[in-house]
This record gives C-alpha cells, sequence and structure tokens, in this order.
C-alpha cells in the first residue's frame, strides 16, 4: 500500500480555494515544493493533496501596482514567484535591493530555482532570509478564497513559528511592497554558519546633517520570528549616527526579551543577540570603506 | 620489479569518469529490483537508553501489504546475540569482544539502536509499518560523554560488566617524569574531538538481501567485502562457497560502509519469504549506522631552555559509544600517533575508552589520528607560543629528521618490546614548505594581533600541522589474479572495492606497468568474493601496496605461466622467452598474447592462462606498530580570515603535502590530499554529532552541517614527496589518509596566529571563538 499523492491543477484562485477547504488538513497549496515535498516524503506532513497554484495567473509577475497617490511607490509580487526570478528582477533589484540581495542568498541554487516568495512566506520558517527585508518595506500580503481578498500586514500575518493568519481555504496569491522614496540608504546583513543564516538584519535610514531623521529595523532568523524593531526605531530616531552605536551596545536586553532566541546548533541565544548588536552597528555604520 | 614504469599512464582517464559524469554509474539505490523483491524498514529505538518491556507490532501486521517482522519474539531459530559488525573479526585476531547483536532483546543502548525490521510489498507500506510498531519501554538514565559514563554512580550499559570501561591500553619510552622534572618549561593543554559523522554523499545501509535454496547474493556498498560472507557464515549456518558479495558503484565510505545488522535482519527475511529483501536507507538510518569516537586529549609537554622536547605525557578519554565495535583498535590507533612526528626523549600515553549511549563508533578515515593529532599539532603551536619562537621554527627544531628512530624501546602495557618500525624515513622540512609555498606563506607569524578592545577587525592568520601515520599495517594475506583472454586483453581479479577514490584505475596502471602492456591492454574486474582471492578491505591506507602489490605478484605469475607455456609448446627454456611490449619472443619467433591465449588457452572461451599472486607483510614483534612497513607522513597549511565581531572564520587559503613514494595515477592521488583536505575542512569547522536532552539531537543535513565548495579554498593546491622509495609497487606508498587529520590544528593554529588564543574543542566555531576572545557576555536577561 503506498500512501496516495495526488496533485491538482485548479484554473483559478477561486476553484483552488474551494478545493482547499474541500481537502481540510489533507490538502495544500503547492509552489515550489522545496519544504513540503520532503515533510511529504519523510512521513511528517499528512497532506495527500496538492494544489498547483504555480499557474494561477493572479499569483505570478512582479508589477508596478498602479498611478496615485495612494499606489504611488507600490509594488505587486506574486506568490507563485521564485526566488532566482525575484533576485535576477530589475524592477526588484533597483527599487527593493534588499529584497533582492536577500533572494540572491537564500538556501542554495535548486532552491532558488524552484522555491516561490508564497511558499517561503506559508512556511513561516523563523529562519527566513526575505522577511526582514519585506518587513521593512511595510510589506501587505494578500490572502485570497472563493468569496474575496483580504490584506493584512506582513507582521500580522506571521503568527510564530510555521503558524501564519491564513483560514482554511485562504491562498496567498501576493505581497504588496511599499518601496522606499530616493534618500533612503538601504542595507541588509547577514550572518551565515557553513550555508545557512544565523542572523539577518534588514536597516533603511534617512540622514540629514549627520543626523538619522528615520530608521526602519527588521531582524531575522533570530527568535521566533522576523520581527520588525520599532522601540529601537523610535529611540536611534533624531540621533546622530555616533550616538548610536552606545545605543545599540546598550539594547542588549531589550533585543533578548522582544526576539526571545534560544540556543540551539547554531549559536546560543547570548551569541545571537550578540550577532544582531554587530549587524545593526554595521548597518548604520558602515564599515571600514564600504556603503552601508 | 619492472623498472620502466610508464609514466604517461598517471594520466590515464578513470575508469569511472564517464559513467559518473553522465548518472549511469549504478549506486546499490539504482540496482533493479530482481523479480518480486520485497522492502524492509529497520524498526528504530526512540530512546537512547532503556528496557524493552513489550513489542506489540500487532497495528503494523494489520496493514495490507505487511508481509513480516524479525524482532525478539519473531527470530526463526536464529540467535539475536550474534556478534555482528566489521569488527567482529577482532574477536579472535586481537582480544576484542565485539558486542553489538543482530537486534535488541533486553535493551536498547542507543537512539536508533534495532529493534527489528518489518517488510512489506513495497517501501512506503514498510516504512508506515515500522512507525506502527509499538515499543513500551522503561527508560534508564542517558550517558552521552566519557565523564558521564565513568562516574562512580553512573548505571552500567552492559550489565555484564563491571563498569563502562571498555578497554585501556598505552604505552611509553624513556623517563616521562624525569624528563618533565628537567623541562625548563612545562605546559599542559587539552583538546577535544568530538563525536562525528563520516557523512558519505550515498546514504549507508542500502543493500539488497537475496537469500535463496540456492545460496546467498548479498549486493552492498562497502570496503570489505569478505567480511560479510564470515558474518553470513556464523549467523546462518551457510556454507562460504554459497555466499556472494556485490558491491555496486560505492558514494564514498571513509569507514562507515560496514554490513549493518539491519542488513543481517534483511537476510533473515529473505531466507523466511524466499523473495529478496531490499533495504533503501534514510538519513536518519545512516547517522544511526556507525560515528566517529569522542576523545579528549590531555598533554603535558617539557621543553629546554633551547625550546627542545624533553618529555610528553598525554591521557585519552575516549568514549565509543554503546558498543564495542572495534574500541581497543581505536583506542590503539590514538595512542600510538599521538605523539605526532617528533624527537621525544620520553613519552607516554593512556587511553581510557568508556561505553556511552551514542550510535556505537568505529573506523573514520584516518582512524585515531584526527583526535591524536588536533592534540599534539596545537600543543606543538602552544609550546612555541610559550616560549616566542614561531611555530615553524618550533617545528624545525623538534621534528624527527630522516633517518632518527622513534625510540629504541617501548613499553607496551608494561612488556618491554624492541621498535621495529624504521627510521624515519621522510623529510619534514620539505612537506612544511612545500604546504606553506602552497598558501604563498613565509612561515612568519602575524605581528599584527588585534587586541579584544579593537572591535571589527578582519585578521588574517596562518597555521601549519603535520601528520604521521605508520604505513599499511597488518591486514594478512592479499591475493589476485592475471588471466589473458582469447583478444588478448589481461583481465584483473581481485576483491579491493573501489570506494570513489580510484582503485581500479590505480590497479589497471600497476598491472600495465608490470605487464609493459598499454592500459587499453588491461580490464579490471569488479571486486568479488566467489573467487576466493582474499583482502581485508580497501581501508587503513593499505590497497595500493597490499592489493597493488598482489596485482603485481599476479602478474609476474601470468609471465611466468605465459613463458612455461610456450617453453612446451614452442622449445626452449622458460626463462629464453621475452616478454615486453605486449609480446613474447625467442630468438626470431614472437608471438601476441592474443596469438598464445588462442592457440595454447583451453580454447573454450572465458580467460585461458591465469597467474595468481599474493602479498603480505612479515609480521612483527613490535606491540605498538605491529607490521609497519614505512612512515607515511603529510603536512597542511591553511590560511584564514577571522572576523573578530561575529567571530566568523573564513578558510580562505588551503594547501597539502604528502609522500606518494611515487604518484600512480595522478588525479586520484591529487583527489585524495585534496578530497581529505576538504573532509578535514568540515570537522574542523562544523561536523559535530550532538546528542541532548536523551537523545540524537542532528542526524540530518539540516542540523549536521557539511562544508561545501563555498566553504573551503577554490583550489588546494597538493605537491607529493616522489623518491620511489616506498614498499607499494613501483615504489609507492598509501596517502589516503595523510591530510583529513591535519586541517583542524592547522585551523585552530592559524586562529591563534590572527587573533593569539586556541579553541579548545572542534568544531572551531564562531562562538567558540568569541568566547576564547573574552567578547561574549554571558547572561541575557
Amino acid at each position: 500500500m503506498n500512501r496516495s499523492l495526488e496533485v491538482f491543477f485548479p484554473a483559478s484562485v477561486a476553484e483552488a480555494s474551494a478545493m482547499l477547504a474541500e481537502f481540510g488538513s489533507a490538502g495544500a497549496a503547492y509552489g515550489g515544493g522545496v519544504k513540503l515535498v520532503p515533510l511529504i516524503r519523510d512521513q511528517q506532513s499528512k497532506v495527500t493533496a496538492l494544489v498547483d497554484v504555480k499557474a494561477l495567473s493572479g499569483l505570478r509577475g512582479v508589477t508596478v501596482t498602479g498611478t496615485g497617490t495612494a499606489m504611488e511607490g507600490k509594488i505587486q509580487i506574486g506568490a507563485a514567484v521564485r526566488h532566482a526570478d525575484l533576485a535576477a528582477n530589475t524592477l526588484v533589484r533597483s527599487s527593493l535591493p534588499m529584497l533582492a540581495q536577500a533572494e540572491a542568498r537564500l538556501g542554495n541554487p535548486r532552491v532558488r530555482s524552484q522555491g516561490t516568495i508564497g511558499g517561503n512566506l506559508c512556511f513561516a520558517d523563523p529562519v527566513s532570509d526575505p522577511v526582514a527585508p519585506l518587513l521593512v518595506y511595510d510589506a501587505e500580503i494578500t490572502l485570497a478564497d472563493a468569496l474575496g481578498e483580504r490584506s493584512l500586514p506582513l507582521q500580522e500575518f506571521l503568527r510564530g513559528p510555521f503558524q501564519t493568519a491564513t483560514r482554511p481555504g485562504e491562498i496567498l496569491t501576493g505581497i504588496r511592497v511599499n518601496e522606499l522614496q530616493p534618500g533612503w540608504l538601504q542595507s541588509y546583513r547577514r550572518v551565515e554558519r557553513i550555508g545557512r543564516p544565523v542572523a539577518t538584519a534588514a536597516v533603511a535610514y534617512q540622514m540629514a546633517d549627520g543626523t538619522l531623521t528615520a530608521i526602519r529595523i527588521a531582524v531575522g532568523c533570530v527568535g521566533e520570528r522576523p520581527r520588525r524593531l520599532r522601540e529601537l526605531e523610535r529611540r536611534l530616531t533624531g540621533l546622530a549616527a555616533a550616538q548610536a552605536r552606545p545605543v545599540l551596545a546598550g539594547s542588549r536586553n531589550y533585543l533578548a526579551s522582544l526576539l526571545r532566541p534560544c540556543d540551539d546548533l547554531f549559536g546560543s541565544a547570548v551569541y545571537k543577540i550578540h550577532l544582531v548588536g554587530v549587524l545593526l552597528a554595521r548597518a548604520i555604520n558602515g564599515q571600514q570603506g564600504e556603503q552601508p | 620489479m619492472s623498472t620502466n614504469f610508464q609514466d604517461n599512464l598517471t594520466a590515464l582517464p578513470r575508469d569511472d569518469w564517464f559513467q559518473k559524469v553522465t548518472g549511469q554509474a549504478e549506486y546499490i539505490d539504482d540496482c533493479a529490483d530482481p523479480l518480486g523483491t520485497v522492502f524492509g524498514a529497520p524498526i528504530r529505538s526512540t530512546q537512547s537508553h532503556a528496557r524493552i518491556v513489550r513489542i506489540r507490532p500487532d497495528a503494523a501486521f494489520a496493514l495490507p501489504g505487511v508481509l513480516g517482522i524479525i524482532d525478539r519474539d519473531h527470530l526463526d531459530g536464529l540467535d539475536p546475540i550474534v556478534r555482528i559488525g566489521e569488527y567482529e573479526g577482532y574477536t579472535r585476531q586481537h582480544g576484542e569482544s565485539a558486542d553489538q547483536h543482530l537486534l535488541a532483546v533486553d535493551k536498547v543502548r542507543f537512539h536508533g539502536d534495532l529493534i527489528g525490521l518489518v517488510v512489506a510489498e513495497d517501501l512506503g507500506t514498510a516504512r508506515l509499518a515500522a512507525g506502527l510498531v509499538e515499543i513500551d519501554y522503561e527508560p534508564l538514565p542517558t550517558l552521552f560523554s566519557y565523564h558521564e559514563a565513568m562516574a562512580d554512580d553512573a548505571p552500567l550499559i552492559h550489565e555484564d560488566l563491571p563498569d563502562n570501561l571498555a578497554c585501556q591500553g598505552g604505552f611509553d619510552w624513556g623517563d616521562v617524569e624525569a624528563g618533565l622534572a628537567a623541562a625548563n618549561l612545562v605546559v599542559a593543554a587539552s583538546y577535544y574531538t568530538p563525536t562525528a559523522f563520516h557523512h558519505p554523499m550515498e546514504s549507508v545501509g542500502s543493500c539488497l538481501a537475496d537469500f535463496t535454496a540456492q545460496g546467498v547474493t548479498l549486493w552492498l556498498p562497502t570496503n570489505k567485502i569478505f567480511n560479510p560472507v564470515q558474518q553470513i557464515v556464523e549467523l546462518f549456518g551457510v556454507a562460504a562457497r554459497d555466499v556472494r558479495v556485490r558491491t555496486p558503484a560505492i558514494g564514498g565510505a571513509f569507514g562507515a560502509k560496514q554490513i549493518t545488522p539491519a542488513m543481517m535482519c534483511a537476510l533473515a527475511m529473505s531466507r523466511r519469504l524466499r523473495r529478496p529483501v531490499r533495504l533503501v536507507a534514510t538519513e536518519a538510518d545512516s547517522f544511526r549506522a556507525t560515528a566517529r569516537h569522542a576523545c579528549l586529549f590531555k598533554a603535558r609537554a617539557g621543553l629546554t631552555a633551547d625550546g627542545r622536547l624533553t618529555a610528553l605525557d598525554v591521557e585519552l578519554e575516549i568514549d565509543t559509544g554503546a558498543y564495542f565495535t572495534g574500541a581497543s583498535m581505536v583506542n590503539r590507533q590514538i595512542c600510538i600517533s599521538s605523539w605526532g612526528c617528533y624527537r621525544l626523549p620520553a613519552f607516554r600515553v593512556r587511553g581510557r575508552t568508556a561505553y556511552t549511549n551514542k550510535v556505537p563508533a568505529a573506523s573514520f578515515r584516518a582512524t585515531g589520528k584526527t583526535e591524536s593529532t588536533f592534540g599534539i599539532e596545537c600543543l606543538m603551536d602552544r609550546l612555541a607560543q610559550r616560549i616566542d619562537i614561531s611555530p615553524v621554527e618550533f617545528r624545525r627544531k623538534n621534528v624527527l629528521r630522516p633517518g632518527d628512530r622513534v625510540a629504541d624501546n617501548w613499553r607496551v602495557d608494561g612488556v618491554t618490546t624492541p621498535v621495529q618500525a624504521p627510521p624515519m624515513d621522510a623529510d619534514y622540512d620539505e612537506l612544511m614548505d612545500r604546504a606553506m609555498t602552497g598558501i604563498g606563506w613565509d612561515g612568519k607569524p602575524n605581528q599584527d594581533k588585534p587586541s579584544p578592545q579593537q572591535p571589527g577587525r578582519r585578521v588574517r592568520g596562518h597555521g601549519v600541522a603535520l601528520s604521521l601515520r605508520q604505513g599499511a599495517p597488518a591486514g594478512g594475506r592479499t591475493y589476485a589474479m592475471a588471466a589473458l583472454d582469447q583478444q588478448g586483453l589481461v583481465h584483473v581479479y581481485h576483491a579491493a572495492p573501489d570506494l570513489g577514490e580510484g582503485v581500479a584505475t590505480m590497479l589497471r596502471v600497476v598491472a600495465a606497468n608490470a605487464l609493459g602492456l598499454d592500459a587499453e591492454h588491461v580490464v579490471v574486474e569488479p571486486p568479488e568474493t566467489t573467487h576466493g582471492l582474499k583482502f581485508e578491505g580497501t581501508a587503513a591506507q593499505r590497497t595500493t601496496i597490499h592489493m597493488g602489490n598482489a596485482v603485481v605478484s599476479a602478474c609476474e605469475a601470468l609471465k611466468d605461466e605465459l613463458r612455461a607455456v610456450l617453453a612446451l609448446t614452442n622449445g626452449g627454456k622458460a626463462e629464453d622467452w621475452v616478454i615486453e611490449h605486449g609480446t613474447v619472443r625467442r630468438g626470431d619467433k614472437t608471438l601476441s598474447l592474443r596469438d598464445i591465449a588462442r592457440n595454447y588457452g583451453g580454447g573454450e572461451g572465458g580467460t585461458e592462462l591465469k597467474g595468481l599472486g599474493a602479498f603480505g607483510f612479515q609480521r612483527s614483534e613490535d606491540r605498538a606498530f605491529g607490521g609497519l612497513g614505512h612512515w607515511a607522513p603529510g603536512a597542511v597549511a591553511v590560511e584564514v580570515v577571522v572576523d573578530t565581531e561575529t567571530g566568523e572564520i573564513e578558510l580562505v587559503r588551503m594547501a597539502a603535502a604528502g609522500d606518494a613514494g611515487r604518484v600512480l595515477h595522478r588525479a586520484s592521488a591529487t583527489g585524495q590530499l585534496s578530497g581529505g583536505a576538504v573532509l578535514g575542512a568540515g570537522l574542523a569547522l562544523s561536523e559535530e554529532v550532538v546528542y541532548a536532552d536523551g537523545r540524537l539531537v542532528n542526524a540530518d543535513a539540516v542540523g549536521y552541517r557539511l562544508v561545501s565548495t563555498a566553504d573551503v579554498p577554490s583550489e588546494i593546491p597538493v605537491w607529493f614527496l616522489e623518491r620511489g622509495d616506498g614498499p607499494g609497487p613501483f615504489g609507492a606508498k598509501g596517502l589516503a589518509q595523510v591530510t583529513v587529520p591535519c586541517v583542524t590544528p592547522a585551523v585552530n593554529n592559524a586562529i591563534m596566529d590572527a587573533v593569539g588564543v586556541h579553541l579548545d574543542s572542534a568544531p572551531l566555531t564562531p562562538e567558540k571563538l568569541l568566547r576564547a576572545l573574552g567578547l561574549l557576555g554571558e547572561a541575557v536577561s
């Protein structure tokens, strides 16, 4: 007796949603399958029905969403866009450089060529490359089912490790991202251990006369889910860059209590918090002749 | 032996390159299923240490497609405590006691210990069914380190023993206490090597077992094909002539590819069902098959005022895991390599090996030397640092010189025995220089070590490490056969599996040279057991010397046979017939090998004229290095860049040098040195099997990180010492293991060169580096 595994090819988001609603916990939306398929193979997932969403038109492509003040600078990323395509996309590279960098370093070439951004977000692995940049870009998630669509901020979509706010029958169709206007400096940094990220930081800021006039900070891979560090953002705003380092040095307890990392195979909680401090300091101060 | 070595043969394409590059090589999981094949899935313990109260297979039996189970309650009359494993053979040879059994009866002793095997019509069902077998355990405390195992109140892992000490041993020479007392400086240090897994690219534990009324055929990737024959004979009471062991293409071994208890269970189920049983190993199975020993190397060394070693005292605390699996062999290997390669008036080592509740450890490429070399080579740099001379200069001052003897007598377990090991036959200065040249380093230390208060520095450091192993000891007799067919091709029959390193190509080069033929006229047959040409196995850096010489001997015997046949049929004395360039001639009469086979063979197809070859070393009375024929030295130099804020350690350059005696096949020899260095880099930077909370934590590639090409230098220059002075064919030595043990100490020494501190345990991680530098706070509130 082989346990059966069926793949379905819906023609529309509505049909896909109906299938997922029908299959319940035995069904899953299927993008690249880089996380899902090994779990099924190793009998760690009960999924027996894969609903292939890769070909659905609403889930494809990277586009500027439209014109008008409300839409200005908004970029729509289809959930089924593969990591390698995002990393190479000219619009993403020019308008969302931190996301392009994160996607270019994600996993390995096989994962990047097969895996999709939507699949990555839905899996909600705490160890995720693209989430920290997306949080800085104030990404919003679009979820759809047979009845319609809803949007919510990425931070709210990610409920915890391997947990999202998706309801039964809902499909992640896209991510809407806000391009940062000219004048923002952007820095994505990552410390990895033998190919696996241990800590990532995405930082964007504006400077005027040596003072930080605005800053956004997100940290990934440390703790249960990637986070924006809004309290630290407020503390740093208005400070001279040179004053930022002591603030960061004094923020260890804040970082630890907010991110709540644990000791694991890739390092102790102490080490990970240390790394976050180093990455943030490097992002804000730049390093020996390099751009921040 | 022929002296006209054909140099062009060293550049021969590898025998297997086309099949492997095009994906056509058949590994065990690729071999076609014979008619009626069924599938097995092991039932493994989920506990590290527990009594088995009850095994309940009812739910598994109820699954459609399940054909049967072997466990302690379903044994078909087999003895469940028959000893299984490669080291069973050591029971007689070295008085060791193998104690890993067919399957668990009363207790499980590690997380993954085999409880039984379910067989079903397909693999998915078998695996599902194995998961449905319910086991009631009575948990026992788990012991995951030497210290836990040797504590006074530790529970017994093997209850027939008085404590958890598996074995102990050691040897010494000179007066160590006097040497230390007379020293101007005594330095103590300790270095810990953790448990590791070999992690060949191909999983460990796949096989195809076919037990029929006519005989037993077992396909498995293994380096020792006669060992399974012996074990099958002992468990099932069949005749050796009815057992055939075959190997498909093998995806690496490094000591891990041995017959496993699950394979014996697959044979038992095949015997019961009269159908072939296939095992398809998962990564989780692989990690539970075998491991490398953990070892704490603790040493004290004394120095004279001018920086010469006076004495070295070493204590080893070794953790062998749940079963013996050759523990005393490993204890001995670590002991006899723990003095490094240095001139020491006095030396003492004592190794103690404890059982723990970990996957049983056994051979691992450069068995024992990885543990000892990490200790001794880091200790040498620490000594150099203490007297403020460069580690390179320190080594030049203390290393054994060509012609030096290690000692005159040594005491092995208290018995004085004359040293029969030959004098040092290699020049370490040259090897070290070549390795350093390979990374573009002049041997000068980094003079610009940062202070801990300087943040954000990327600092460069260089390090070197030397290794020494005894060449190709023991191994019994090795046989090979050379046989001429009617096409004029010479077939080489042997039992040396090619693990991916190029054994088959090496044997082709050897045979072609021995016969004076071009390589196209030599066919190296796959390894086989039914011809009865015994060989201990592709291991211990032995194959080039033992099997290479056996093949030379077989070729010489074939030549004798050709001459004898021609003397009988064409006149003259046998020695009048001259063999060269694929022909045999006497006076103006010249015959090709093809003509000889067609005219004077049996004429019924197959091979015609045959020569049997054999090789073995003289038995040695030296109890430390019995059978040592030569020394096998190596050197690795590395350059690292250390980030003192993040602790990241980047291996930017690495080069290796080894004593090849003579390179027989250059691409394969290069692969042995550079491949060994890459394996060593993984052990240095990343690899550790972790146990916590009573279980094995990281038995997968996510948690057990292997270095990839992105983590090692894109080029690893290698250099060979070639003096034609080895005991192998055409003066070759073995060099499979000389670089593996050097990398961890070389990287640690480069870290010390960069930032002034050593790490005291492998792997050398960023976090440990920051802690060693005192840059990581302790508590996070």
